[in-house]
């Protein structure tokens, strides 16, 4: 810090401090935090509370309905209840003298009703304040379908990054070791341009080999499996294996390059070395290569494994709906649909917690550290 | 004998390549003749008519362009707030020492480590504490919290070259550390710093995972691609993606050309 202030002076020093001060707490810290926070809250949907909100919800909109009527006359009324059914029949025309008695002495049995259910909401809700708020109920309600739906999401993004990485060592490996500069460079730029169109585009540019009229259907017509006219098709969108392919092709990339940078920056004149004194092909691989590529494979897993683990976009517009859905799509539901943040958050940090869970393994498998993962 | 099996591994592992290279460009060249086609839905294999009509339909979709502008929005802020974090964390992270640096350091790198969509839902329970709603507003917080990642890796990386010397030359010769600063440092970090910018720019303008979990009820271009494409599948989206598609060529051509001249 004092060397930082002999550079800087005390007032950039103080400034690029608070910069970082405030990413590190209002971007990353607290947020994470009070994400966990609330997965730790269970919110029980069933209990007395609820019920006796719900309760008063309902009091509050039949008396309102009941005092309507009494101004107005009722649009259709039968004792102070309302009955659709009745809209046209000439009984609910006008209210008598002794209807609007009964209606009044309902609206006071209701209005009682209500102070009493009010001073129980009152009294739960202190139990519920003295209570200790947290539990891991949030983690431990998790139906087994959607513990299913985790364990595909997870093995899946498993299979993807094991895919990945046999299929992008050659590409690297070619890139960096096999080729002579020019080489490289139409390479490289073949493969960035995939790599730099946007994600969704590359998603959904397969929606025209998928499609019932598409391009596999089309095939499979030629070679006589499938007949378009009469809509004989298969509908690839039902099968996961279609999410398994669009996954491995969206994200494939993401290995490459990390592999790639740190290859490149291997001499050579130690592969040749190691040629000339006799080794074979897959022992200067295993023994001067990998381990010198060990951190940009380390990079390009983690990555490949955090983008398809978490992926809403590939399983949102390649399933349209005909497959059970994916686990982010849980958790968008949780959020947007059913609006339980509770239990979304829990989903959220289960989510989270399998990614950091893996980084740890794969560093402790390649044997790298933190500082040498991003470079 | 040893070279021809070599060979022969080399011709494999072109034909690897070539494989490769066709798998990643295969269903981009598919969505581009797609949408030259009359047909909708989009097809290449019911060809019916060579035609330009779906590029001026762009033009009318009102919708994709008000989310289009909310991209920029979210962007002009998001740009500057990463490089400003990235920068500060750079220098702190390149001055300071021990092991509270790496700390720092395993923190500040962990939200690129982090699913997007995690982000995003951290982003909006955090503040809807403040009684603060998901929107543009929440989006460019949550974003920038991993954006800003990147240009701090950036301009680490060219900080770590700069020649330390120089500073101390000139505060030795009397200049202030503002002056040291603004005349020595930031002309020094100035391509990294553009470099980031751009990235940085990019990363917002495509991100959807973050994005659709933090803007709640309003949209940006990525969030309206994705809700069109999963409904249905029409030319008009297969046109704007020849735009991106045609872009990002452009870019990419433009620099490796670069890049091969200034060697």
């Amino acid at each position: 810090m004092k060397h930082l202030i002999e550079i800087y002076g005390w007032p950039l020093t103080t400034f690029f401090s608070a910069c970082v001060g405030l990413w590190l707490a209002i971007l990353i810290v607290a947020p994470q935090f009070f994400m966990a926070e609330l997965s730790l809250r269970f919110e029980d949907r069933g209990d007395r509370l609820t019920q006796t909100v719900n309760d008063l919800d309902v009091l509050y909109r039949h008396k309102g309905t009941m005092e309507y009527d009494l101004e107005h006359g009722p649009a259709c009324n039968t004792m102070g209840m309302i009955n659709p059914m009745m809209t046209d029949d000439s009984s609910c025309a006008q209210l008598g003298v002794e209807g609007k008695l009964r209606l009044e002495q309902q609206i006071l049995e209701t209005e009682d009703l209500i102070q009493s259910l009010l001073v129980e909401e009152q009294n739960l809700k202190e139990i519920k304040a003295q209570q200790y708020p947290y539990s891991v109920k949030n983690y431990t309600a998790m139906t087994g379908l959607h513990a299913w739906t985790l364990t595909k999401t997870v093995v899946f993004a498993l299979t993807v990054t094991l895919i990945a990485l046999a299929a992008c060592y050659p590409v690297a490996y070619a890139l960096a070791l096999r080729s002579g500069p020019v080489k490289t460079a139409i390479l490289f730029t073949a493969l960035f341009v995939p790599y730099a169109v946007n994600e969704l585009m590359r998603i959904y540019a397969w929606l025209t080999v998928f499609d019932l009229h598409g391009l596999l259907n089309t095939l499979l017509a030629i070679v006589g499996f499938a007949a378009l006219a009469s809509d004989e098709v298969i509908v690839w969108y039902r099968f996961p294996g279609t999410v398994l392919v669009v996954l491995v092709y969206t994200y494939i990339l993401f290995m490459v390059f990390p592999i790639y940078n740190t290859m490149a920056t291997l001499d050579p004149n130690q592969v040749e070395a190691a040629r000339d004194l006799g080794a074979k092909t897959w022992r200067i691989h295993w023994r001067i290569i990998i381990p010198h590529t060990k951190p940009g494979i380390a990079v390009g897993c983690i990555m490949t494994f955090m983008l398809a683990a978490g992926s809403f976009s590939v399983p949102h517009i390649i399933t349209r709906g005909l497959q059970p859905k994916w686990f982010t799509q849980l958790i968008y539901d949780k959020f947007f649909e059913s609006s339980n943040w509770n239990l979304g958050s829990a989903y959220s940090f289960t989510l989270l917690l399998i990614c950091i869970l893996f980084i740890l393994a794969i560093m402790a498998i390649f044997g790298v550290k933190l500082r040498q993962l991003a470079r | 004998m040893k070279t021809e099996t070599m060979s022969r591994s080399d011709v494999m592992l072109n034909v690897f390549i070539g494989m490769f290279v066709m798998f990643m460009f295969l269903p981009l060249m598919l969505m581009v003749m797609a949408a030259f086609n009359s047909a909708s839905p989009p097809s290449v294999t019911d060809w019916q008519e060579l035609t330009l009509a779906w590029f001026p339909r762009l033009a009318e979709e009102d919708r994709l362009i008000g989310c289009l502008q909310n991209s920029f929005r979210i962007a002009v802020f998001v740009v500057p707030a990463s490089v400003l974090l990235g920068l500060s964390a750079a220098i702190l992270l390149t001055r300071l020492e021990g092991r509270a640096t790496n700390v720092l350091y395993a923190f500040l790198i962990s939200p690129m480590l982090t699913p997007g969509i995690v982000l995003g839902i951290a982003t909006i329970v955090f503040w809807r504490n403040f009684g603060v709603a998901a929107d543009l507003f929440t989006t460019i917080l949550a974003q920038t919290a991993f954006i800003a990642s990147f240009p701090m890796l950036i301009i680490m990386a060219r900080l770590q070259r700069q020649d330390r010397f120089q500073e101390e030359a000139a505060l030795d010769l009397g200049a202030s550390p503002f002056f040291l600063f603004r005349r020595i440092t930031l002309p020094f970090l100035l391509p990294a710093i553009v470099s980031s910018a751009a990235l940085a720019f990019l990363m917002s303008f495509e991100n959807y995972n973050t994005t659709v979990f933090s803007i709640g009820g309003s949209c940006t271009l990525t969030t309206e691609i994705a809700a069109q494409a999963r409904k249905a599948h029409t030319p008009v989206i297969n046109a704007l993606g020849v735009i991106f598609v045609a872009v990002t060529l452009m870019f990419s051509v433009i620099y490796t050309l670069r890049k091969q001249w200034e060697k």
